[in-house]
């Protein structure tokens, strides 16, 4: 093991406490002011377990209602509300007082009182028929508390406010489209986590030289070039002459000197120096070899003491170029052709 | 932390006035002087704890670190890194620049640590001293779980005390060959061939522990 190539870290990591800790008693060793001297390391956000991706989507989802802006929007219509139970249940009369003098300052009172007339009279004329209608059938009518409050009249309001309406309502519309698109973008954030592969493609387009293509191209090339290396190295089939010719040139590989050959020794046994008694196997052996090696070559004289038949057999050998006979060609050819 | 005074507690009028008095005229950003620059500072009385705060900063880890792996004892390194800042602040104004900073303060540090050493084991020489220390290593929880550098420490113990001083300063607090004979007052030559034959042990140590 090289510990100089792979270098091994002390085991005594300082910590921060300790260090401070003991800063601050040296100061005050030393008799100066302690202070904090070292800053406190980062602590690292810890790591939350990821949960699946919902694929579902569902409406009234956490995200939407978490949004500093719907909640603005929420929290002020319950404020309103709750101020407004208040105001009935303490102040009564006051508010309606106060509702008297804005509807005196907004609505036009003549219009106000007809339309008041008119809808009471309809209410009116409403229970009555309903207390007709229980009364024939003898029953008690009891009404619901779930009733609702009969409709105000539309009050006719003022250009100022169908302004601040319409622009409280534009707000409204925009901020719905803000927490919309928050929540998608947290959707497609949450998805991108879990699919990192499926991540988009952020890097710009480069431009210059198709590279992509000039290598295919050179590629092609490549392979055309192989291609044809190898058909020139396959031989072309060669002609006869071309056989013969080649079959004359015969290369020289090597030069070989020439070296002067020993006389060949006579081996052959000479029968005339051999013993007496060797003499026999001697004749015997001269007698086969004058049967075995010795042509026979027919002659006239053989020829003519032959029978038919071997004499035409003769002839065909003879035709075949397997036998020669000495003849004489007058006598072949007069007697025979 | 420590010395915080109660919100509701005014404070003498002396010391007011004495604080007053050594508040510097123009606040300095210590952390961005240069070795030169802050030891200037030094010679400075209404500067001087500033800068000797800034020079704790700078230099208490190290030291620390340095003299926890020739002790090993975490109480030892304590007492003796807090030696080591007081004799810094004791001669910080004879202190002329002559030398680096960090070879000046490796210095006390070292002398401090064999005086300590010498008090502690009057009896053993401190090659003996070393072998000590492998049962303080063993017992010790706080140091790092990772085998390999535990094992090396435990080598180190095993290695004569000069070896072991060359090769903590060079090994482990990277300082030069240069600043370390200066610190030691000894050879380049002799300091090499001290570090060599201290790492060819541990390897050896490393091998068969």
């Amino acid at each position: 093991m090289n510990i100089e190539f792979s270098k091994i870290k002390s085991p005594f990591h300082p910590e921060h406490e300790h260090m401070s800790d003991l800063a601050m008693r040296i100061q005050r060793k030393v008799g100066i002011e302690a202070q904090e001297l070292f800053e406190k390391p980062e602590l690292k956000e810890p790591v939350l377990p990821r949960n699946p991706v919902q694929l579902s989507v569902e409406f009234g989802n956490s995200y939407v209602a978490e949004s500093p802006e719907d909640t603005y929007i929420e929290s002020e219509a319950i404020e309103q509300t709750a101020e407004t139970e208040i105001v009935e249940q303490e102040a009564a009369s006051s508010e309606l007082e106060e509702s008297k003098a804005l509807e005196e300052a907004t609505i036009d009172p003549s219009l106000a009182n007809a339309l008041e007339s008119e809808l009471q009279s309809i209410h009116e004329k409403e229970e009555s028929a309903i207390f007709n209608q229980n009364s024939q059938q003898n029953e008690v009518l009891i009404e619901s508390p779930n009733n609702l409050p009969l409709q105000t009249p539309e009050e006719v309001k003022s250009p100022e406010e169908i302004e601040s309406e319409k622009i409280r309502s534009a707000e409204v519309e925009r901020k719905r489209a803000e927490a919309a698109a928050r929540y998608a973008a947290l959707l497609d954030e949450s998805r991108a986590d879990y699919v990192p592969v499926a991540a988009s493609n952020t890097e710009p387009e480069k431009e210059g030289l198709p590279w992509a293509s000039i290598l295919g191209v050179v590629a092609s090339l490549a392979a055309i070039a192989t291609a044809w290396w190898v058909w020139s190295l396959i031989q072309a089939p060669m002609s006869v002459e071309q056989m013969a010719e080649s079959s004359r040139q015969i290369p020289v590989t090597q030069v070989v000197e020439p070296v002067p050959v020993a006389a060949a020794t006579d081996n052959s046994v000479s029968f005339d120096n051999l013993p007496a008694e060797a003499q026999i196997i001697a004749d015997v052996m001269e007698e086969g070899e004058v049967g075995v090696g010795s042509k026979q070559t027919p002659k006239l004289s053989h020829f003519t003491q032959m029978d038919e038949q071997s004499k035409v057999s003769m002839v065909e050998l003879e035709n075949k170029g397997l036998l020669i006979m000495e003849l004489e060609d007058e006598i072949f050819e007069d007697q025979w052709l | 932390m420590y010395n915080q005074t109660p919100k509701n507690v005014s404070l003498p009028e002396r010391n007011i006035v004495k604080t007053e008095m050594r508040t510097p005229a123009v606040s300095i950003n210590f952390p961005k002087l240069d070795e030169a620059q802050l030891v200037s500072y030094f010679h400075k009385p209404i500067y001087t704890e500033d800068a000797f705060r800034e020079l704790l900063r700078r230099f208490q880890s190290k030291i620390y670190a340095y003299v926890r792996n020739m002790l090993i004892s975490r109480e030892d390194a304590d007492d003796v890194t807090q030696l080591v800042f007081i004799k810094v602040w004791q001669n910080l104004s004879s202190f002329r620049g002559e030398s680096k900073l960090a070879t000046w303060i490796y210095r006390i540090a070292s002398n401090e640590t064999i005086s300590f050493l010498r008090k502690k084991r009057p009896e053993i020489d401190f090659d003996e001293a070393q072998l000590f220390m492998v049962e303080t290593l063993q017992q010790d929880d706080s140091i790092s779980e990772r085998e390999i550098e535990a094992k090396l420490q435990k080598a180190l113990c095993y290695l004569p005390f000069k070896q072991k001083l060359v090769f903590v300063l060079r090994y482990f607090e990277d300082l030069s060959y240069e600043d370390i004979a200066e610190l030691t007052q000894t050879s380049v030559g002799a300091l090499k061939s001290s570090y060599h034959h201290a790492v060819k042990k541990i390897e050896i140590y490393l091998g068969v522990l």
